[in-house]
């Protein structure tokens, strides 16, 4: 029989990470003053994902999925079309971060990848701004905040994400992890 | 300790009384995409596709839903309306309103009317090979018990004094090793659950080539109508001289 | 129809290894592997339904064989037509949001045609009485109808072998009977069954049972040796007064206006159903779940408005473990540790030789100690709470585990735990007996356990063993 590219269990620890991100940004509230801080932890299940399921395209398939799902949701204030997109961007910007960076295990690298994918999102904000005719200097005025917040969650995720990798393989996990195939 | 326990948004419910209940997913998506090229047109046009999407709404009992959809924006559209009408033109700043306003309700037809589950057998009838399908069907069922798990783990933290202070963004940065505590064990969790069904599944015949599904769709008199009108709107007001 | 000979498994990184266990059963015929904790026991059940080595990385030594088929040239989905898996928790193996999407799920991957799709899916929708649930999400049902739903979904599949790894332990009592009965039934048509399991009494009546004891010793360190040494704290007197408590989930009261008076010292079970409001109760008097009412401190040196502390033992330890070591897990944010405590804790729960190990490497059981220890190690003033302390331990484990409960009680804490194990509860000095309805009995366990009128009212089977 034809190996699949993701055996039945990366499938699955994938489709339940997508669900924990979607989980932790209607369920989680911490005591933490910044508003729309449950991002940290999107960006940062994400970068361990990539770890988990060391292969291309894991970080896009949970981007994916968890877009899907907020779409059903109801998340994101620009519509369905764009929440779906800008979780999808934000996988696909983790990916494609890793190719040129490498490992994620290291902290500078983490923190940087964690800001590349969330300026993947700023990315799909811009674009819809674009395409509705809006001159981009105001779509950009519009989302200035934003563009600030997004590097602050993105460089903390990022770190986040590090730091959640090295505190696993510390307590063991993927030596737990190395028995499943 | 005090803090702001608010929980986001959430749009779940399904419009049942909607008679776009019944229609075929894969026929409200063929609406939605037909819906999302109409974004590129000039106007006029524009506001006649706008007046004929409001009809159907009404029609289809989404009115109430396109309305929220749009009041979460209110303050983005507002603010872009004023910059575009002061600095460049009311013709421009009216386009890009609605412009706005098409593209965040456009899948607001598919979403509201359909399960995730009934989307996921229509992406499999359209090609999606079938264990993605079961993907997005998992994650959906799995969301309440992780959002629990999340809870469980947050209390358990708390209770070992872990968050006895409220971080705000200049404490972040060094309690960030705080949130460890919260990540390691949700990943760990979810692995193991992901775990326990991957054995499951695979006792009981996943990923077998045999695979035959029981359920199936049907595109009915009434999906082809919807189909056809949907498509011969957006090819007219493309094309229409 | 299922053979293994010499059948171990050692896996690649801990080279934690089990076996050996050479079986051969034929249609109709039953066999209980029995042993403690730690012995291999789940391992050997996945080699013998192929999901080892067809899942696992390891070195999987001797043959299982399906009829004439060694399970290691088969496809696992082929494997899966001849062998049905019951696991141990029955809510975690759920892979639909609907029960009938669950019993679909096997019969689809067979590939059979809709018609005879539809005849096997009504058939175990009537024998398992399934169908008032059948658009339920399985998450909305209880452990005991989730286990019959599991058991269901893999009879539609018509396997000729069911192997279950420990399908009673999460099961109340009377779900445990009522599940001993379905699979006698299945017995009696022909299925071969093989248990994996460690509640051995209440497979003690199942008819034509051989009892076979896996080859090698439990890796776990034994909990035959009780702990002597006394608690190295004693509390003062006080008593915990409970007064009008009402939770309520939207509309529905999980509990309502219930009284109760505890002392400390007091070793007190909390028994019920699942969803009688045990873990309500509990996290209730821990100070995590908003209600209606008072929960007062009444003693010496406290005031009337005072609140109980009282730290709780989660359900799931792995809510709460993240840190490199056992010895940083216990002291992780304890400003200033009790040496002499921390010492007691490793000692009485057997963690000695653990200090400097992942947790996450630990086996269930030693994950179970070690969440009590993290709990007893923050400061509680006036006890303890546990949730469903002894799920998966073999009796070795309930022991200790009993033990270490006595000895803080006996040093004037309230030691308050809530379970549907009834082997586990008769060892408290007090029991409440609890249903949807409210307390059903409350007093000292021996009058507990000799009233049955009670027990029939909390929907609970007392099994005849523990009767006095």
């Amino acid at each position: 029989m034809k190996k699949k590219y993701f055996s039945t269990f990366q499938l699955i620890v994938l489709t339940l990470f997508s669900a924990l991100i979607v989980a932790a940004k209607i369920a989680l509230r911490l005591p933490i003053q910044l508003p729309g801080h449950s991002g940290l932890f999107w960006m940062a299940i994400m970068i361990v994902a990539t770890r988990v399921v060391p292969k291309k395209g894991a970080a896009s398939f949970v981007g994916i999925v968890s877009g899907i799902m907020a779409t059903f949701m109801g998340l994101g204030d620009f519509g369905s079309l764009n929440t779906l997109i800008s979780y999808s961007a934000i996988g696909i910007g983790v990916d494609l971060a890793l190719l040129l960076l490498g490992n994620p295990e290291n902290l500078v690298v983490a923190t940087l990848v964690g800001i590349i994918g969330h300026f993947a999102k700023f990315l799909v904000k811009w674009a819809f701004g674009a395409i509705s005719g809006a001159p981009l200097g105001f779509v950009a005025l519009g989302l200035a905040r934003s563009i600030i917040s997004y590097l602050v969650f993105g460089a903390l995720g990022g770190l986040l994400g590090g730091l959640t990798l090295l505190a696993l393989k510390k307590a063991g996990f993927f030596a737990y992890l190395a028995e499943k195939k | 300790m005090k803090w702001k326990n608010r929980k986001p948004f959430i749009s779940t419910d399904l419009e049942e009384a909607s008679p776009l209940r019944n229609f075929d997913p894969r026929a409200k998506l063929f609406l939605s995409l037909c819906a999302s090229v109409v974004v590129m047109l000039p106007l006029q046009r524009l506001v006649i596709f706008l007046g004929i999407y409001i009809i159907f709404m009404i029609w289809a009992r989404l009115f109430s839903r396109f309305l929220k959809q749009l009041d979460k924006i209110k303050w983005v559209l507002i603010f872009l309306f004023l910059v575009d009408w002061l600095v460049v033109s009311l013709q421009l700043a009216v386009e890009v309103t609605l412009r706005l306003t098409v593209v965040t309700s456009v899948f607001t037809v598919l979403i509201a009317t359909t399960t995730p589950g009934e989307l996921a057998l229509a992406l499999e009838r359209l090609g999606l090979p079938y264990r993605f399908a079961f993907s997005i069907r998992l994650a959906f069922q799995s969301l309440s018990m992780l959002e629990q798990e999340w809870q469980a783990i947050l209390e358990a933290q708390k209770s070992r004094g872990v968050f006895s202070d409220i971080m705000n963004i200049r404490t972040i940065f060094t309690k960030v090793g705080d949130l460890v505590s919260l990540t390691v064990p949700a990943i760990v969790l979810a692995t193991r659950q992901a775990w326990v069904i991957t054995e499951s599944a695979t006792a009981r015949g996943f990923d077998s080539p045999m695979r035959k599904p029981y359920r199936q769709l049907s595109f009915t008199t009434r999906d082809w109508v919807l189909g056809i009108i949907s498509a011969g709107l957006v090819l007219t007001l493309i094309f229409w001289r | 129809m299922l053979h293994s000979e010499n059948v171990s498994f050692s896996y690649p990184q801990t080279n934690r290894s089990c076996g050996l266990l050479s079986l051969s059963l034929h249609q109709g015929e039953s066999a209980l592997v029995h042993g403690p904790s730690g012995c291999g026991k789940s391992t050997l059940a996945r080699c013998l339904a192929g999901l080892i080595p067809h899942l696992y990385h390891g070195q999987m030594n001797g043959d299982v064989w399906i009829g004439e088929r060694n399970t290691k040239e088969m496809q696992s989905w082929e494997i899966a037509r001849e062998v049905g898996f019951v696991f141990q928790n029955p809510a975690a193996q759920m892979v639909a949001s609907t029960v009938e999407d669950e019993l679909l799920f096997g019969l689809e991957n067979l590939g059979l045609p809709k018609e005879e799709i539809k005849t096997r899916l009504d058939f175990v929708v009537d024998q398992f009485q399934l169908n008032s649930f059948l658009k339920r999400s399985p998450y909305t049902l209880s452990g005991g109808e989730q286990q019959k739903l599991s058991l269901a979904a893999i009879i539609a599949m018509q396997p000729s072998v069911l192997i279950m790894d420990e399908p009673l332990s999460m099961l109340d009592s009377s779900s445990a009977y009522e599940f001993i009965n379905l699979l006698i039934e299945q017995q009696e048509e022909g299925k071969s069954l093989v248990f994996f399991e460690h509640r051995l009494p209440y497979l003690q009546d199942f008819p034509g049972l051989k009892r076979i004891p896996p080859g090698i010793a439990s890796n776990e360190q034994p909990g035959s040796q009780i702990p002597t040494l006394p608690y190295p704290e004693k509390a003062e007197a006080y008593s915990i007064r409970v007064q009008g408590l009402t939770v309520s989930f939207g509309k529905k009261k999980i509990l309502e206006d219930l009284n109760l008076e505890f002392k400390g010292g007091e070793l007190v079970a909390l028994v019920g159903k699942n969803g009688s409001g045990k873990t309500t109760l509990l996290r209730s008097l821990a100070g995590l779940q908003p209600y209606e009412g008072s929960i007062r401190v009444l003693g010496d040196g406290q005031n009337e408005s005072d609140l109980p502390r009282l730290n709780m033992v989660f359900q799931n330890p792995d809510t709460q473990l993240f840190n490199p070591t056992v010895r940083e897990e216990i002291l992780y944010k304890i400003q200033q540790p009790n040496h002499e405590l921390y010492e007691w804790l490793i000692q009485a729960l057997k963690l000695e030789n653990y200090q400097e190990t992942q947790p996450l490497l630990l086996s269930e059981g030693e994950k179970r100690r070690l969440a009590l220890a993290i709990t007893i190690m923050h400061p509680h003033q006036h006890g303890i709470l546990l949730d469903e302390p002894s799920l998966g331990q073999d009796q070795r484990h309930k022991d200790l585990l009993i033990e270490i409960l006595k000895t803080i009680s006996q040093a004037g804490y309230l030691v308050f735990f809530a379970t549907h194990d009834i082997e586990l509860a008769a060892h408290a000095d007090r029991m409440i007996l609890i249903s949807e309805q409210g307390i059903i009995a409350d007093g000292p366990t021996r009058n507990i356990l000799q009233n049955q009128n009670a027990w029939q009212q909390a929907g609970l089977i007392l099994p005849h063993w523990i009767a006095p």
